[in-house]
């Protein structure tokens, strides 16, 4: 792993590559550190390594199986992918969605979000060794899967949307067991505070750390919780709301520097458990009134062929904001569908923010960026 | 005189830049289609202008129709909260052939990853400005030495990759060679 060329000999540097596979990163892709002693001086990210050709896949599959291939654009959060194709077909074809089928879609992306900040919070309990919090955290995980299953029968790759609404209807007792694991991660949470989020060593370990300026947000395009940590409230389910979300009272919590610095590791690690705290409000308001009615418009047939036509949608994934441009030709397969994943921001970032860190902090920085390499490299 | 003050404005900094402007699909969004070699100059006036500051390219994405390479900017503002669509175009030569257009990446920084992702996948190649300097990002979606553009709507898939065979027919052909019954 360690190796030293011309240029580092020129310049008193070590040069470093890490990756594509290593315990240190997130996932697969190559870091070339240049190292002055323990700090980072530069660093250069390759990535696809991951690449999978979705697009491509889908463009050779009738509409129907888009769904299930957009599962895989970031397989921790499947519903997310599958949401963004669903509502640009629906916007070409002009599709009504029957107000139980939004309400379950909601249901389903909240869920979704407080798992992948739940996931996050054990990726940088890993990064700083913190073993305890790691069980405690899946733990809890462990049940909002339930949920899916009980719901799609699957935990992983849920594949449940459907062109104008959901595959199947919620069943007896979800509602319920909804609310009590919202009670039940209500309760963890204050756990979670007492061990982890406020304890000295993990505060030494993240304030002031890899700051994300507003400047950097501009040059990088950064969105979600990365950007929201650093003071900006853009958040697409207010800015541009789609499945009703104009109609929920929660709030968009922004970064405010309680680590030392608006903007730090501290901050996107609090801002991502304040996420969970408004995912479970919204989830409190929709299981109270659930509409009753269709879970999916009953004049979308099996083998609903999309009219020729294209549309950009935009939402809110845990990592920010997913766009999905689809093209349709009037054919049986889509003629294009392109995803703008947030993690390729995050990605450009990393460069920005590695150099002048201690090598120890690198996992911890890129675990506070949650990137999904999955959905960068498709 | 144009109806519109926005292609009106544009029309007066960038003479001949705008061919025509439509609505993107159902959505209320205008989308302006371009001259291609007058997308720099265009972005620059689009960025500066007070009263649009679009300042971020959220999405650059490339289509095929009928043959054309269409790339789709979908801008939007941090400051004024407008949207935009710009959408030029370039038509290859030959299915092996790539296409240039002008790199947006001085006016808009985040258009990289994009423009590298459409650069290997479709063949349209972004050339950039003097004053840029290449980030530290690398992407390498394809293996070395990859032959064609894999998102060309008439790219043919190769037979075998690397010895192995490449489609699923060929590898069950493989397998009943090898395994006898």
């Amino acid at each position: 792993m360690k190796s030293r060329n011309r240029d580092s000999y020129d310049s008193d540097l070590t040069l470093w590559e890490i990756g594509p596979y290593h315990g240190s990163l997130p996932a697969p892709m190559r870091m070339s550190l240049s190292l002055d002693g323990e700090i980072i001086a530069s660093c250069k990210v390759e990535t696809g390594f991951l690449h999978r050709g979705l697009e491509k896949t889908c463009e050779l599959h009738p509409w129907q199986a888009v769904i299930s291939y957009a599962d895989h654009l970031d397989p921790e959060v499947a519903v997310f992918g599958e949401l963004a194709v669903c509502l640009a077909v629906e916007e070409i074809g002009d599709i009504e969605i029957p107000p139980r089928a939004k309400s379950i879609r909601i249901i389903l992306c909240e869920l979704s979000r407080i798992s992948a900040h739940l996931t996050f919070i054990v990726r940088m309990a890993k990064a700083v060794g913190s073993e305890t919090i790691i069980h405690y955290v899946l733990r809890d995980r462990e049940k909002i899967l339930d949920l899916f299953e009980l719901l799609t029968g699957a935990r992983f790759s849920l594949n449940f949307l459907r062109f104008g609404g959901v595959n199947a209807d919620v069943t007896d007792g979800f509602i319920e067991r909804v609310l009590e694991v919202c009670e039940m991660i209500r309760i963890r949470m204050r756990e979670y505070n007492d061990l982890f989020t406020f304890n000295q060593g993990f505060l030494n370990r993240t304030s002031c750390l890899a700051v994300i300026s507003p400047e950097l947000i501009r040059t990088c395009g950064i969105t979600g919780p990365n950007s929201r940590a650093a003071g900006n409230p853009f958040d697409i389910r207010k800015n541009a709301a789609y499945l009703g979300y104009d109609e929920l009272d929660f709030e968009v919590p922004v970064g405010r520097g309680e680590g030392g610095s608006i903007g730090d590791v501290h901050d996107r690690f609090l801002l991502r458990l304040r996420e969970i705290t408004q995912s479970m409000e919204i989830l409190k308001q929709i299981a109270e009134a659930v509409p009753i009615g269709n879970y999916i418009n009953p004049n979308i047939e099996k083998g609903y062929v999309v009219p020729a036509g294209e549309a950009y949608s935009r939402i809110e994934s845990s990592r920010g904001l997913l766009g999905c441009h689809v093209v349709s030709d009037g054919k049986s397969n889509p003629s294009r569908i392109q995803f703008r994943p947030p993690t390729l921001a995050n990605l450009m970032a990393v460069s920005y923010l590695v150099p002048g860190i201690r090598i120890e902090d690198l996992p911890v920085v890129l675990s506070s960026l949650d990137l999904g390499i999955a959905e960068a490299d498709r | 005189m144009d109806k519109n003050p926005l292609i009106a404005k544009l029309n007066k900094s960038v003479p001949g830049a705008v061919l025509e402007s439509r609505r993107f699909g159902r959505s209320g969004v205008t989308s302006i289609w371009l001259e291609a070699e007058t997308i720099a100059k265009v972005a620059k006036v689009l960025k500066s202008d007070a009263d649009l500051k679009l300042d971020w390219l959220e999405n650059l994405s490339v289509v095929e129709f009928e043959n054309v390479l269409v790339a789709t900017y979908f801008l939007a503002s941090s400051v004024t909260k407008q949207s935009l669509i710009l959408r030029i175009s370039a038509v290859p030569d030959s299915l092996m052939s790539r296409v240039y257009l002008p790199s947006t990446r001085a006016i808009w920084p985040m258009a990289e990853p994009m423009e590298k992702e459409a650069e290997e996948l479709f063949g349209v190649s972004f050339h950039l400005g003097p004053i840029l300097r290449e980030s530290e990002l690398k992407s390498n979606l394809l293996p070395e030495n990859w032959v064609g553009f894999p998102l060309r709507k008439g790219y043919v898939f190769p037979k075998e990759v690397y010895g192995l065979p490449h489609s699923r027919a060929e590898k069950k052909d493989l397998q009943k060679k090898v395994v006898p019954r």
